[in-house]
């Protein structure tokens, strides 16, 4: 793991990290589930809230700056897919001949393709993981623990524990010997 | 960057993916409990409302017109076999390609259809994919769902005329939902086989309706609740006939009918 503590600082322990720096991390996740709800019709504004929090808060330290960019990194695809499916479903809802008169709503939904329904279901199953994995993800930050998302938590741990590239400069000072 | 940060990316990617082609093959959609009528019941209420359509529509009566509905009738009747439902064909004198089926094995057919095909065969591909969704029991089905089992089962204890109208347009203007088509469509395909009339004539009768009509017309409804329309067209196309499938000519004197109309 030489590898590792060339290029990333060192990960902090429990004890080293304080109440209010576990408290922020935790708010990361937390904050998105006041932020999704708000956005629900046109999900965006939980994505800008996620970019506000991370900018605010990056920072504070090393722990909180991971947790905010894990959050802010798995909320762009979850965003994304929550767009696509509120697109497509008002395509179906306004495109001639979906939505006629009276009961026909189900029954515009009815001659939907498959297609649709598959993608409907995905993304209930992706905002159901998301939801679970912040929840873990806040309780995990709020007791000064690490918590890495597939994917998600490498990314963010790269950037928010990577050395500047300067720090790959040639050593030239250096303590008396 | 790190180690396996790829890999992990791909599996998220794979995930989604795999989990949209899950649910898309195995779909699950809420469907509505099948509520179930006799076809005795499904009978009784069929002649109420085909006298109500008979009323409100003026019906051919013309020798030529009623024999050759009943010889394709018979050619189709002799490949369902054995079916619970006496189905009647009725012919009416509306200039709207349109054909219908109700309750209780009433199929309706507007003679601008019959003026639309070129040949016995190709109305006799229409009437069965209507007689399809007769025996699927896909118009009772529907018609309970759209209306309720109360007011269906009220026409049949009272005699409230208004009641028994309203119930009949709903069934005109009833459309199916696109695995009931394509069920019904399968049917017309195996029936049109069995009864020795080419299975391809349901493509000839689809595209000179979309060349009529183009796509995604509300007139065409009776016949596609939804445009996929080159695809039905090819799946009659493709249907694979038995090796000593030989069609036999309908000794129909077609232009003789239309002129009768």
């Amino acid at each position: 793991m030489t590898d590792t503590s060339e290029k990333y600082y060192p990960i902090e322990q429990v004890e080293d990290i304080s109440m209010r720096d576990r408290e922020d991390a935790m708010g990361a996740y937390l904050m998105m589930f006041a932020a999704l709800a708000a956005g629900l019709p046109l999900p965006i504004l939980n994505l800008i809230a996620a970019v506000i929090y991370y900018y605010v808060n990056k920072g504070k330290s090393r722990f909180v700056k991971f947790h905010a960019l894990q959050s802010l990194y798995s909320q762009i695809p979850t965003t994304l897919m929550n767009a696509g499916l509120v697109f497509w479903t008002f395509r179906i809802i306004f495109n001639e001949g979906s939505f006629r008169s009276s009961d026909v709503f189900m029954e515009g939904f009815a001659t939907v393709s498959e297609l649709y329904w598959g993608y409907l279901w995905v993304v209930v199953a992706a905002n159901l993981l998301y939801v679970i994995f912040s929840l873990v993800g806040a309780t995990k930050a709020r007791k000064g623990r690490f918590y890495y998302f597939l994917f998600f938590g490498k990314l963010a741990y790269h950037f928010a524990y990577r050395k500047e590239e300067s720090s790959d400069a040639p050593v030239l000072n250096e303590p008396p010997k | 960057m790190i180690k396996g940060l790829y890999k992990e990316l791909l599996i998220v990617i794979g995930a989604f993916l795999i989990g949209w082609l899950a649910f898309t093959l195995f779909r699950w959609v809420p469907d509505a409990p099948e509520l179930s009528v006799s076809v005795e019941t499904e009978q009784e209420l069929g002649d109420l409302l085909a006298d109500q359509v008979l009323r409100e529509y003026e019906a051919v009566e013309n020798d030529t017109v009623s024999e050759a509905i009943l010889t394709i009738k018979k050619r189709l009747l002799t490949a369902i076999g054995p079916t619970n439902y006496d189905y009647q064909l009725h012919v009416l004198n509306e200039p709207e390609v349109n054909a219908f089926a109700t309750l209780g094995g009433h199929i309706f057919i507007f003679s601008g259809i019959i003026r639309l095909s070129e040949n016995p065969e190709e109305l006799a591909a229409v009437l069965a994919h209507e007689m399809g969704h007769v025996e699927e029991r896909h118009v009772v089905n529907k018609i309970l769902k759209d209306l309720g089992i109360n007011v269906v089962f009220s026409i049949l204890t009272g005699s409230d005329p208004v009641l028994v109208g309203e119930i009949a347009k709903a069934t005109i203007s009833s459309s199916f939902d696109r695995t009931q088509e394509t069920s019904a469509d399968q049917f017309a395909l195996k029936t049109l086989e069995e009864a020795a009339i080419s299975p391809r004539y349901v493509s000839t009768i689809f595209r000179r309706l979309k060349e009529k009509y183009g796509e995604g017309d509300d007139r065409l409804d009776f016949l596609m609740s939804h445009p996929n329309l080159n695809k039905r067209i090819k799946e009659a196309l493709e249907y694979p006939l038995k090796e000593n499938f030989e069609a036999e000519p309908m000794n129909i004197d077609w232009e003789l009918v239309k002129s009768a109309l």
